[in-house]
This record gives C-alpha cells, sequence and structure tokens, in this order.
C-alpha cells in the first residue's frame, strides 16, 4: 500500500475514535479482498472504505468507489459477519474521504454514512 | 433534499403532463433514472452531469434519484434533460425559486449547457392550456410552435445558464408572442400555376370540383399527356387552411419532427408525392413505436399516388378503411396510436402497361393478359372509394400552341373557396369539413333529389351495375357542383356530370 493510503487510514481511524467509534479491525483482508476499517457504533457494525486524495485531477474520491469495489466490500463483509456469527446485528457500509495536500498535511475528512447498500447495482448475488 | 417540477411527453397525437421528481441523498455518488425511462432517457444523465459541469454550477456527488411520474407509462426521447437538470440543481440548492412548480418545462441539453429544440411542442402547448399551466419554458428554436397559442405565457432560453439566472430572478425573459394572423396573410408565391396547363379543360374541371369537395380523384391516360401536371398544380387551387385545421396539421408535423426550423404552423395544404416503393408502414404510419405515415402527413392535404399500380397491393388496400374514416389506429405490442388522416388522394395512371391502350393514334403493344395483370393491382374496392375518375388522352399538337388565354389558378381558386364556405356553413357544428366527409345520415339531409334526378340516377346505377357506396358517393360529387354554382338544390345537370366522373366503373374494369 502506498505512503499516501496509510496516512489516510490512520487519519480516518482516529477520525472515528474521536466520534465515539470503536475500530474492531483494520485492513480486514481475505481472499475476497479488503475491508480498510471495520469498527462498531451503538451496536452497528461499520465498514469504512478509506480513500485518500491529493487532487481530484483523476475524478472524485466518491467515484473511485464504484459497484465493483462495493461489490468486493460487501462480499467480504458478509464473510466478516457469518465469521464472527454477527447474524442479528445491523451493519452499514460507510466511506471516508481525506483529502491531503502535496507536503502530507490533512485539508479535510468527508465522513459518508450509508454510503451504499446492497442493490441490483452491486449485489454479490447476481 | 426533493425538489419536484414539471414536464410533458407525447403519446400518439397527444401529450400528458409528466411530474419529474428528484432526490438527493447523501451517499455514494448515484445517478438513477425510473419511472419506466427508454434509452434516450437514460442517455439524459450524462447529458445532464457535463451540461450542469460545464455550465460552472456543481453536479451533486451525492446519491440522485430521478422519478418521472406516472410511473407505468414508458417515456421516450431526450425532452426530459432540462427538468431533470433543473430538478437536481433545485435539489442541491443551487436554484432558489418558487417559480418551479409552476412551469411546465421540456429541452434537450447538449453537454455544453446549450438547450436544444424537441418535437411535439404545439401538441404540448396545446394540452398546456387545456390543463391550465399558462406557464412554459421551452427551447429558444420552439419559441414560434408554442408561441401561437394564446392565453399561454412562453419563456424560452438557449442555455441552461440563462435559465438558472432566470428561476433565481437575477434576469428577467419576456414571454413569446406569435401574431397569427400574420403568419396566415404572409404572402405566397406559387412557381406553379394551372394556366401552364394547355388543353385538358376537362380534368381541370374535375379537379376543380374535386377540389371544391375534397373528393378523391383518380386520372388515367397515357404518357406525357399532363396528369402529373395537373396533379401539381392542384394545391394551387385548394382554399387556404383554417386555423383549426393548420394546428391539426402542425401538431402532426411536430410529432414526426417534420416542421421546418422558426415556423409556428403549416399554413400551406400539405402536398405529399411518396415514390411508389413506400412500404406499408410508410405510408400509414408505423414502427415499433408509431410514428404518423403519409397518408396522415398529408391530413387535410393531397396525397398523390403517381403510377398507382407500381405501388405495393398491401399497402394500396391498406389505405382503404383510413380513406373511410378519416382516421387511422396503428396498434403495436407496446402500445397503439390514433392518428388523423383525412386527405385527398389523387391517383395517377396509365391504361395499360405500355401506356397506349386506347390510344387514337399511338398502338398499344401489350397482350390482353399484362393488360389484365396491370389492371388487376387496383383493387374495385379502392377505386370504389374514388369519387372522381378523370380521362385525361393525349392531346394534339395544335392544342398545345395555340396560345389562348386559359384561366389561372387564382380564379379557380376562388371559386373553390367560395363553395367552402357555403360547406363549412351547412357543417358548422359538426365535425366534417367538406363535402367528401359527409357521413351517410348527412347525405340523406343534405343530398335530397327530385323525382326526375332519382330516375336518372335509378337508371345509372343499373347500366353501369354501380355499388351502393358508388351512389352515395355520386351524390356527394353532384352536392359539391351544386356549391360551385351556388346552388341550394342539386339539379339534373349537376347529377348528370357527378355520374359521368364514375367512367372507368363502366369503360375500363368491367369486361
Amino acid at each position: 500500500m502506498s505512503n499516501i493510503g496509510r496516512i489516510g487510514e490512520e487519519a480516518a481511524s482516529k477520525y472515528l475514535e474521536a466520534k465515539g467509534y470503536r475500530i474492531r479491525e483494520r485492513n480486514y483482508r481475505t481472499y475476497l479482498g479488503e475491508i480498510d476499517i471495520i469498527s462498531e457504533y451503538r451496536g452497528n457494525i461499520i465498514f469504512v472504505e478509506v480513500k485518500t486524495r491529493s487532487s481530484n485531477k483523476f475524478g472524485y474520491a466518491e467515484e473511485a468507489v464504484n459497484s465493483i469495489k462495493q461489490k468486493k466490500i460487501i462480499k467480504n463483509a458478509l464473510y466478516y459477519l457469518n465469521r464472527n456469527r454477527l447474524w442479528q446485528i445491523n451493519s452499514r457500509f460507510d466511506v471516508i474521504i481525506i483529502s491531503i495536500s502535496n507536503n502530507k498535511t490533512i485539508k479535510g475528512i468527508k465522513h459518508i454514512k450509508n454510503a451504499f447498500c446492497l442493490d441490483s447495482n452491486n449485489s454479490p448475488f447476481n | 433534499m426533493l425538489s419536484k417540477l414539471y414536464s410533458a411527453t407525447i403519446f400518439g397525437v397527444d401529450a400528458f403532463i409528466v411530474e419529474v421528481e428528484v432526490d438527493i441523498r447523501p451517499g455514494l455518488p448515484l445517478f438513477n433514472i425510473v419511472g419506466l425511462p427508454d434509452t434516450a432517457v437514460q442517455e439524459s444523465r450524462e447529458r445532464v452531469r457535463s451540461a450542469i459541469k460545464n455550465s460552472e454550477f456543481e453536479f451533486p456527488m451525492q446519491r440522485i434519484t430521478v422519478n418521472l411520474a406516472p410511473a407505468d407509462i414508458k417515456k421516450g426521447g431526450p425532452i426530459f434533460d432540462l427538468p431533470i437538470a433543473l430538478g437536481v440543481l433545485a435539489a442541491s440548492g443551487q436554484i432558489k425559486s418558487n417559480l418551479l412548480d409552476k412551469l411546465l418545462i421540456i429541452g434537450e441539453l447538449s453537454l455544453d449547457g446549450r438547450i436544444k429544440p424537441v418535437n411535439g411542442v404545439l401538441p404540448i402547448a396545446l394540452m398546456a392550456k387545456k390543463s391550465n399551466k399558462i406557464k412554459l419554458l421551452i427551447p429558444k428554436a420552439n419559441a414560434k410552435e408554442a408561441g401561437i397559442i394564446k392565453q399561454l405565457e412562453v419563456f424560452t432560453a438557449s442555455l441552461l445558464y440563462e435559465v438558472v439566472e432566470f428561476l433565481n430572478g437575477k434576469i428577467s425573459i419576456e414571454p413569446v408572442l406569435v401574431n397569427t394572423k400574420d403568419i396566415f396573410n404572409k404572402k405566397k408565391d406559387n412557381q406553379i400555376d394551372f394556366a401552364e396547363v394547355k388543353g385538358q379543360e376537362h380534368a381541370k374541371r374535375a379537379l376543380e370540383v374535386a377540389g371544391a369537395g375534397s373528393h378523391n380523384v383518380i386520372m388515367i391516360g397515357p404518357p406525357g399527356s399532363g396528369k402529373t401536371m395537373l396533379a401539381r398544380r392542384l394545391p394551387t387551387i385548394l382554399p387556404s387552411l383554417t386555423l383549426e385545421e393548420s394546428i391539426e396539421i402542425t401538431k402532426l408535423y411536430s410529432i414526426a419532427n417534420l416542421l421546418p426550423p422558426d415556423t409556428s404552423l403549416i399554413t400551406d395544404r400539405p402536398f405529399r408525392a411518396p415514390h411508389h416503393t413506400i412500404s406499408n408502414s410508410g405510408l400509414i404510419g408505423g414502427g415499433r413505436i408509431p410514428k404518423p405515415g403519409e397518408i396522415s402527413l398529408s391530413h387535410n392535404g393531397v396525397l398523390f399516388l403517381d403510377e398507382l399500380p407500381e405501388f405495393s397491393r398491401s399497402a394500396l388496400e391498406s389505405m382503404r378503411q383510413p380513406l373511410e374514416d378519416g382516421i387511422v389506429t396503428i396498434s403495436r405490442s407496446l402500445n397503439s396510436v390514433t392518428y388523423t388522416s383525412s386527405f385527398m388522394l389523387v391517383a395517377s395512371l396509365n391504361p395499360c402497361p405500355c401506356g397506349f391502350f386506347g390510344d387514337p393514334v399511338k398502338t398499344c403493344t401489350c397482350s390482353s393478359s399484362q393488360i389484365i395483370k396491370y389492371r388487376s393491382k387496383i383493387s374495385g374496392p379502392l377505386l370504389d372509394r374514388i369519387d372522381i375518375h378523370i380521362e385525361v388522352p393525349r392531346i394534339n399538337c395544335r392544342e398545345v400552341m395555340e396560345k389562348n388565354s386559359v384561366e389561372n389558378s387564382c380564379t379557380i381558386r376562388k371559386r373553390v373557396e367560395k363553395a367552402r364556405v357555403i360547406q363549412r356553413e351547412r357543417f358548422s357544428g359538426d365535425s366534417v369539413f367538406c363535402n367528401a366527409q359527409m357521413s351517410k345520415k348527412q347525405i340523406e339531409k343534405h343530398c335530397q333529389i327530385d323525382q326526375n334526378c332519382k330516375n336518372l340516377l335509378y337508371k345509372a346505377m343499373e347500366k353501369l351495375n354501380l355499388s351502393t357506396r358508388a351512389y352515395d358517393r355520386i351524390l356527394k360529387v353532384a352536392r359539391t357542383i351544386a356549391d360551385l354554382e351556388q346552388s341550394r338544390k342539386i339539379k339534373i345537370s349537376h347529377l348528370s356530370e357527378a355520374i359521368q366522373y364514375r367512367s372507368l366503373d363502366r369503360k375500363l374494369w368491367l369486361y
């Protein structure tokens, strides 16, 4: 993973902890892919994808989390929930956008709650 | 945030209102259109996205859902680009206006934010008037089309940016006004005139009668005798359109995307002369999503079929029902549509494949089987629906060279218009405009004849073996001839002229 990404993920988990989220996993990697942060907040499981960008020249960070990426995250999340027997729990997918400047200082954090959910566009089952 | 505005779309010849709802929720960027959109509406997402960005506005990076209600009717075309774009801008707080839900908005967008013209503006404007949506926002290029409907406030724009500024109250747009009188009074310069046709006086007379009552005509004669020339000059003697007729025609042209740019109304009677290779659906109308065909495009005008036997038989036969009813219903799996198609059929043909059958000078070289085959293309039922049959024989050189002063179109037209005025008075309150459109009941009411005439007609029916439909049609033509002479009663001279216009019934087809 690139350096910029690591800085962003660090900033994102600090941000979440400050908001009262409990971090359960960082970089949860299975054969299905990777989830950047898995956290818990008021009894809900929150899967977080962190995107770090230094410029929007190549499109917005939001756009980078497309349906293919979403599908991967969803599959992996289902795997995690199953593994940990969290069948009766509510969960949610968030995206955190970290924008950083050229000297690696953090310019802004944008937290999109409930950024996507399972629907026909990103369902791993079809 | 949610925004709601109104747009419209076309179904058949009529328009209906479509509510465009745009909802923006937090989430990953997603742009969805629901409410049975077709491909063009789906692609509108890309146009809206680029147009907003290139007009220096911000396209929200959130979850956007657009709903087109009523959700159960299929919607097509790029007509919703502008309302969707404005809905997105309003839902993201970039437009703050209480005017938005009072407007009926239509328009296509280009990627750079220009607003492009769309089809079917006139039907939409008519519907807007009916459903009391009196404020319209339309592309500038369509201004004249909607402007003719009085009581409407029509705003036009050519840029998305302009519209947003207008809605935010930063600039003002003056509503369009079009004077319908000016359009009709515009001087028409006819390139062609009936005076150019030398001789053929009886054919001209027959065409005058046909024009006066909008009767169907068939012309038969050897090549080069002037059939096509006569037919092409027919529009010059037809009366000018009334506003209602003009609106009916313009509606069809607007839907078929055949309205010339910057035109409010079609003011000339349509004259359509399709090539004989035309397909059934080209003639009648059709397509997966039905479009008006030539018979509808010549509504209130002339449909000229040159070389009638060259047309495919099924195309000709499919014209039978619209010829009688004046409307055509096209049913497809997706939907069925009814178009008006009350046209005047003018057909021309040669008497045989070589063209010289019955010619006094040149001998015909066709075998009898060839002639039978040629003529069998035109069925009895079709011929029965044609009121006036004209023989256009070859004329000799002397007649061509003689420069007799002949009547020009203007003089004939005046007589025709007088006859039409009588007809309009007669049918005021009915849905018909001219004698040819009379129903059975109206024939009984308006075409009463005395005993002498009855005797003549009875004899003619016997001798010529005429059908009852031909009987009705003879009465209609006789009525028109009487109208041309400003006579209230149908006299025996009128009737006998009408009977002699059924020449094909006895002469050429029945042997």
